[in-house]
């Protein structure tokens, strides 16, 4: 499985645009893909036309797995899921900055999802 | 191969199925969006030896002549397929198709063989979304159907694919209980098996080797006689190809088939009145010897490369004229050969042939005729490995090529004696057998191949002397050429030396003497008996 990460401070930069795209290319080469918007804006998962349950919290993110995996739901394209934002993730970074082992924990959860998606 | 890890669900649906009930169906509880549909001109594509079949895989021709490859997962999804494109009708092997995923696929399955049509239709995918009122995608669809050419209205299979989206598993459902109700059911065989049932074409994998169950008490006549009734059951099947000049390998198998029963002949001829085994030989050894103009050019040809590669550089192109030469001389060849399979004269000397041993060879009884077809290959077999040490461990590297020669055709015949009789001893050891086997065959072949082609291109020297217009650089070349595989033929003859002694070794004569006896697993036990004593 292979993680893409699109990063930056700044706005503007074509973050969604750049996430949105590869993640429509990536299934037409048959890959599963699962498109994670932390984005509290949700721009992405608003391209997709795909909104999230109002009542998620980030917190559930790393302690509620199963409540997490509930919410992917399938895109208009074969192969290609989302993980809709939640406004609930606008402190997402901060959450993350004041996390122990937060790297660490974020790579064991993204790759428990391969197993748990197919 | 692109492969999806989407749980496809595929039904089969009645053949006879009006498609606007088919839609009116799943209207009752989705919108149904058309996506996309095609219908064109199709044929389903297979090498004689149905090796994409063996290996899961489905290539189809479209009407603008590109091929689409699936694997059995994901046979018409549109999206998955490898495609071959900038083709013509006539690619047929995979040397033909540019650099693409799906040749690296087929170069190893496809070899030397060329790909032919088995089946042409029309198909008909038509891409359908069940949706929600909010054009959210809930269910994907598609609806494959195939057609007879001549009859483009009724299908004579039709099969949906039900694509689950993650989220909506209760929308599934409800698309699989119309599907149900539509009288859709699940395909009991593997999808291409039941792809191929559905249009009627049952897969026929070739093999040229004899896959065959000789009973150890059935008479060695009749045991014999099957064996070669077989053999030329096989080579008969290469016949169409022959004719068709589809590739070189129905020739190649055409000549193994008769060398086989050739072997079957002269090795297990003392089931056949005496008089009778050089009568045999010397009618089948005549149709193969028709051939070997013709195969020994194909073997040049399709060597070209590294024959080529063999020479510096330079020189490298002063031997096209050769090659030339020897494609124009194939093609003459081969319109020979095909009449010569196609004429009254082969095909009354075949069936003559054929006739002699379709129901058992009738003669006199000999003295081996009526014994259990298990002595006999225990018989042969340890004779022909004791003849095979024997020269073995004579070898010396003043040895003469010849005697090489002699234990390799030898060891040929070991090989098939192991295909006929093979699955009469323990599977274990016959595998270790046939393991050391074909490590000495693979180095005395090669061997073998580096004389014969340095012979077959003196010969062409010497027939250049007679032509008027000299050309020195292909002369050069072909000087450079068989002076290299001069060299290489020295430095194999030391590996078949080698190998010769690994295989007459006391570990492997030991193996024989245990694999080839009469066990309590293969034989009654009053023979079970006899046959130890002996």
């Amino acid at each position: 499985m292979k993680i893409v990460a699109s990063y930056s401070i700044k706005g503007g930069v074509g973050k969604t645009a750049a996430s949105v795209n590869l993640a429509y290319a990536a299934p037409k080469a048959a890959n599963e893909t699962l498109l994670i918007d932390l984005d509290p804006e949700g721009a992405s998962s608003f391209y997709f036309r795909i909104g999230a349950s109002k009542k998620e919290k980030s917190s559930y993110f790393f302690t509620k797995k199963n409540r997490l995996l509930s919410q992917v739901k399938g895109s208009n394209y074969k192969r290609l899921d989302i993980l809709p934002a939640n406004l609930s993730f606008r402190n997402f970074d901060i959450m993350l900055n004041n996390m122990s082992q937060s790297k660490q924990r974020l790579k064991e959860l993204l790759s428990s999802l391969k197993i748990n998606m197919i | 191969m692109k492969s999806s890890k989407i749980s496809d669900t595929r039904y089969l649906l009645p053949y006879n199925m009006a498609k606007k009930h088919f839609l009116e169906t799943l209207k009752s509880a989705f919108v149904v969006k058309q996506i996309a549909s095609s219908s064109e001109k199709f044929s389903i594509l297979e090498s004689f030896e149905w090796g994409l079949y063996k290996n899961n895989l489905l290539a189809i021709r479209h009407e603008n002549q590109s091929i689409s490859l699936w694997n059995k997962h994901n046979l018409f999804d549109i999206e998955l397929a490898q495609k071959i494109d900038d083709i013509n009708a006539n690619s047929r092997f995979w040397w033909d198709f540019p650099d693409c995923t799906a040749k690296e696929i087929l170069k190893p399955i496809l070899d030397l063989r060329s790909l032919s049509p088995i089946y042409k239709g029309v198909l008909k995918i038509e891409q359908l979304n069940l949706q929600n009122e909010a054009d959210k995608i809930l269910v994907f669809c598609q609806l494959m159907s195939i057609y007879k050419p001549e009859q483009p209205r009724t299908p004579i299979m039709r099969q949906i694919i039900i694509t689950p989206v993650t989220g909506y598993t209760k929308e599934n459902g409800q698309a699989i209980e119309l599907i149900r109700d539509l009288g859709g059911f699940k395909a009991s065989l593997p999808p291409l098996d039941s792809l191929l049932g559905a249009i009627g074409v049952s897969a026929q994998p070739y093999t040229v080797k004899p896959q065959i169950e000789i009973p150890p008490s059935m008479p060695a006549r009749s045991a014999v006689s099957s064996i070669i009734n077989i053999m030329i059951e096989k080579q008969r099947l290469t016949e169409p190809g022959i004719i068709k000049d589809i590739d070189t390998e129905f020739l190649h198998h055409f000549r193994v088939a008769i060398r086989m029963l050739r072997a079957a002949i002269a090795h297990l001829k003392d089931v056949f009145p005496q008089h009778e085994v050089p009568i045999l030989k010397q009618r089948f050894g005549d149709l193969a010897r028709e051939t070997n103009k013709l195969r020994d050019l194909d073997v040049f040809i399709l060597d070209q490369e590294r024959y080529m590669n063999l020479l510096p550089e330079s020189i490298r192109n002063d031997l096209a004229p050769m090659f030339n030469d020897f494609q124009q001389n194939r093609q003459t060849e081969a319109k020979r050969i095909s009449r010569w399979i196609g004429s009254k004269a082969y095909r009354d000397e075949i069936n003559e042939l054929q006739s002699l041993f379709e129901n058992g060879y009738s003669a006199m009884e000999t003295l081996w005729s009526e014994k259990p077809s298990i002595e006999l290959a225990i018989n042969k077999i340890q004779k022909t490995y004791k003849k095979i040490y024997t020269a073995a461990i004579k070898i010396t590297h003043t040895t003469p090529d010849e005697d090489i020669h002699k234990i390799r055709i030898d060891c040929k015949n070991l090989r098939y004696l192991l295909y006929f009789f093979g699955s009469q001893f323990n599977k274990k050891k016959i595998k270790i057998v046939g393991k050391h086997l074909k490590s000495l065959q693979d180095t005395l072949g090669i061997f073998n191949d580096l004389t014969v082609q340095g012979e077959f291109l003196k010969n062409y020297l010497y027939q250049l002397e007679h032509k008027p217009k000299k050309d020195i650089m292909l002369i050069a070349s072909l000087g450079g050429l068989i002076s290299t595989l001069y060299t290489m033929k020295i430095q194999e003859r030391d590996k078949c030396i080698n190998e010769l002694a690994i295989f007459s070794n006391d570990e492997n004569r030991q193996l024989f003497k245990e694999t080839f006896i009469v066990s309590s697993d293969t034989l009654p036990s009053q023979l079970q008996q006899k046959g130890n004593a002996e």
